[in-house]
């Protein structure tokens, strides 16, 4: 008989994010295990977008956007990162200028652990670091839009679908843009791709 | 590599202690919940507590067990506790939410009209989540279900004047505390307190406990007569989140 519950028996763990959203309408407490959930992750991406000082911020501003429109979110959509991103997007777009800071830090900083994927292969590494100062001014003269875009896709785990969802855009609009920033790189690096030749060759 | 993935690597490096910056946003996050514009004097508005016991639970007589307590007025047994404070308010614990029994006299006994109901959820007619879908708060006596006047972030100032506190501990799912004035209470106006329980067969875990719902601060109703009648009018309530659902509900006064 109490198996019919699904609020009872459902342990939080279990619930997707629109689940835990749509009971979070009567039940607030319920946000604090979306907060659990994808805290980290924004915070991580507020960090490389904004640096140490005010990703706590826009994780406390963004979370708190978030609960206060969550009666908004439609709740068939299990994962609610799209969502999160996008709130987290718009509070980064509000300190422009520690953005803009941060841009300029990327030409010079090493990423360090920021290359995991190839955390095993030197020579792609190097070819990095002679990329950095490039790509960097690349990412620095791309319209606003398209770098909010770039960054969201190469820096998050998001899907060409998810990132069309946290920015309010088409998923073809989303793949144009791409296009366009492809073609714009490759030029940026002398119309070839030396980092596609590396893995060509080794 | 593809060029949009060669950016990628101008990530920089993820913060040092993430951990302790995500528990400094959560605070900050927790305290702005808090402290909504109007609800200031809430310390902490999100409760957790419910029921898991069979019906017949509720039915059963006990007598508690009455502790030393300090000043008159004041009653301590293991499942609730009613204790005056010094100024004047009265602090109200209830530990076990299945048994209000007594609860009702103990408040009268402290100067606050009260009427202490155990609300039901009838499995067999259950088929939403348990808590409910829609975000309008509903007080349930007797199958009559109040409109909310207050909102989460925004209780009716008779609400925040009457129930100046409400608190569930972190960690102790069950228990859940008020602060009650009675001198802020209108003239004729009584007080619901709602427990609650779930009907049919089950076990009563803690863990069952935390995940049915929401218990409900006390609502201010006015009324000349107790239910059934559903004639009462609430002027403010301030219920978080309600197990009921207009479907499934029923609501059965406990023993006064």
């Amino acid at each position: 008989m109490l198996m019919e519950y699904p609020g009872r028996t459902t342990p939080t763990e279990t619930l997707s994010d629109g689940d835990l959203i749509e009971r979070s309408l009567s039940d607030p407490a319920a946000f604090a295990a979306i907060f659990d959930r994808h805290s980290g992750e924004i915070l991580r991406y507020a960090h490389a977008r904004l640096g140490p000082d005010l990703a706590e911020d826009v994780v406390a501003e963004t979370f708190l956007a978030a609960f206060s429109r969550r009666d908004r979110y439609d709740t068939a959509r299990a994962d609610a990162r799209p969502w999160l991103y996008g709130i987290a997007v718009r509070q980064i777009g509000k300190h422009r200028r520690a953005g803009a800071r941060q841009l300029r830090l990327l030409r010079s900083v090493p990423a360090e652990g920021a290359d995991e994927d190839m955390s095993g292969r030197a020579a792609e590494r190097v070819s990095a670091e002679q990329l950095r100062p490039r790509l960097a001014a690349v990412l620095s003269g791309l319209p606003p839009d398209d770098r909010e875009l770039l960054l969201l896709v190469a820096w998050t785990g998001l899907t060409y679908e998810q990132a069309a969802e946290a920015l309010g855009m088409t998923v073809s609009a989303v793949r144009a843009r791409l296009h366009r920033i492809r073609v714009r790189t490759r030029k940026a690096l002398g119309g070839t791709n030396p980092m596609r030749e590396e893995l060509h060759h080794g | 590599m593809d060029e949009i993935t060669m950016f990628a690597t101008l990530r920089p490096a993820d913060p040092a202690q993430p951990e302790q910056i995500r528990r400094r946003a959560q605070a900050r996050l927790e305290d702005a919940l808090r402290k909504p514009p109007g609800l200031r004097r809430y310390r902490r508005p999100v409760l957790l507590a419910a029921a898991a016991a069979a019906v017949a639970a509720c039915a059963a007589i006990v007598v508690p067990a009455i502790l030393p307590a300090g000043d008159s007025g004041s009653v301590v047994t293991a499942a609730w506790a009613v204790e005056r404070q010094p100024d004047g308010t009265v602090a109200v614990t209830l530990n076990d939410v299945f048994d209000l029994s007594g609860l009702q006299q103990a408040l009268a006994d402290a100067g606050i009209q009260a009427k202490v109901i155990t609300v039901t959820t009838n499995p067999a007619n259950y088929t939403g989540p348990l808590v409910a879908v829609n975000p309008t708060s509903r007080v349930t006596v007797s199958g009559c279900f109040y409109q909310a006047t207050g909102s989460y972030f925004e209780p009716a100032p008779v609400q925040q004047a009457v129930v100046t506190r409400v608190e569930g501990p972190p960690g102790r799912a069950i228990q859940v505390l008020y602060d009650i004035n009675p001198q802020a209470m209108p003239a004729g106006s009584v007080l619901l307190i709602q427990g609650a329980a779930i009907g049919g067969q089950g076990p009563r875990a803690a863990a069952d406990v935390s995940e049915l719902a929401s218990f409900p601060a006390p609502a201010v109703l006015t009324s000349s007569s107790l239910p059934p009648s559903c004639a009462w009018s609430v002027i403010a309530s301030f219920p978080f989140s309600l197990i009921t659902t207009p479907k499934s509900a029923v609501a059965t006064p406990s023993a006064p």
